[in-house]
């Protein structure tokens, strides 16, 4: 239903991210900002299992090809709607951190065309996440520092 | 069974290398390091902060789902666990060091973080599991990241599982003169 709201932008998105683009992560806590950097803290990238076993993922909005009001009006209709408060601005950082990182993409395109999830953390079966959750942070670490605080206009 | 690693060269600042032998020796310590601290006064130059922080994580992230993302709910235990984390690292740690960020994640934990510049930062996440996961970036001298275990049931045995990542925080905000007056 959701997805009917949402057209997407009126620019083409390639079906791969590409390292020059620019990718949105939406906070609505002001402690997700690092108020002396003005980046974004590393728990907006903390990947997550959606359900026990399942891939680690995090969900990002590919957002070079939008306009201000553009990204503002996905976060509306698919951000502020779940989230208990509406997000209070957008971490802003480029692609090209994330495949630094050894990490890649999957542009899935869902519940919106610029819906991306970031992918390939490092996981092992035969240990729970309290003890992998060290890889992450530091990956996570590393990636947020790239991505500038702007507030909600 | 812990795992630490260092990502490029790793140069360790040793600023206490007193190593207690005995429970008497771990006493003498404790106070040595309370005793190293006692210009700070107590540990009210965190409270303010932190307390706030507390409060604002247990009344907002108490249910599941407290971020619309699917966040499992941050329980009074894991917030026990975190502020006797932090009151620790309080008595540990170089003299005006500033207090932390306390942040909620959405696997249920709350990490806890230094920030001096964006290539110099430090961060745990300790939750109800009894085990602490730290990362942190040192500028040219690297970063570390492992997790090692935290036996939280006293203050002297939590005092011993935190000095590896009180070190890590001595080497973000090494003593200096001006600190050691704060």
């Amino acid at each position: 239903m959701l997805r009917g709201t949402w057209g997407g932008s009126t620019h083409q998105l390639s079906a791969d991210v590409q390292p020059d683009e620019v990718l949105t992560s939406y906070l609505f806590r002001p402690d997700q900002i690092i108020r002396v950097t003005k980046t974004i803290h590393h728990s907006r990238f903390m990947p997550r299992r959606k359900h026990k076993n399942e891939r680690l993922e995090v969900s990002v909005c590919r957002s070079s090809t939008l306009t201000e009001a553009q990204v503002w009006t996905i976060c509306s209709t698919y951000f502020d709607v779940h989230a208990p408060k509406p997000a209070i601005g957008r971490g802003v950082g480029p692609a090209a951190a994330v495949f630094a990182e050894e990490l890649a993409f999957d542009a899935d395109g869902i519940p919106h065309p610029e819906h991306a999830n970031i992918i390939g953390w490092h996981d092992a079966v035969d240990k729970p996440d309290d003890e992998l959750k060290h890889f992450w942070m530091a990956k996570a670490q590393r990636l947020a520092k790239q991505f500038l605080y702007m507030p909600r206009r | 069974m812990s795992s630490v690693i260092a990502i490029r060269d790793s140069r360790l600042i040793a600023y206490n290398d007193y190593e207690p032998v005995s429970k008497v020796s771990e006493v003498l310590s404790r106070k040595w390091a309370e005793e190293k601290n006692y210009l700070k006064g107590s540990a009210s130059d965190w409270l303010p902060t932190v307390d706030a922080a507390f409060r604002s994580i247990r009344s907002e992230c108490k249910n599941a789902d407290w971020d619309g993302q699917g966040a499992v709910a941050i329980s009074d235990r894991v917030i026990a666990v975190a502020e006797k984390v932090v009151v620790a690292l309080f008595a540990l740690i170089p003299m005006g060091t500033p207090a932390p960020d306390l942040i909620p994640e959405g696997d249920g934990e709350i990490c806890i973080s230094w920030a001096v510049d964006a290539d110099r930062l430090l961060s745990l996440s300790v939750g109800a599991h009894g085990k602490v996961n730290f990362a942190g970036l040192f500028g040219k001298e690297g970063g570390i990241h492992g997790w090692q275990p935290m036996d939280a049931t006293s203050p002297s045995t939590l005092d011993e599982s935190l000095q590896d990542v009180a070190r890590y925080l001595g080497r973000l905000y090494p003593p200096t003169v001006s600190r050691r007056a704060a």
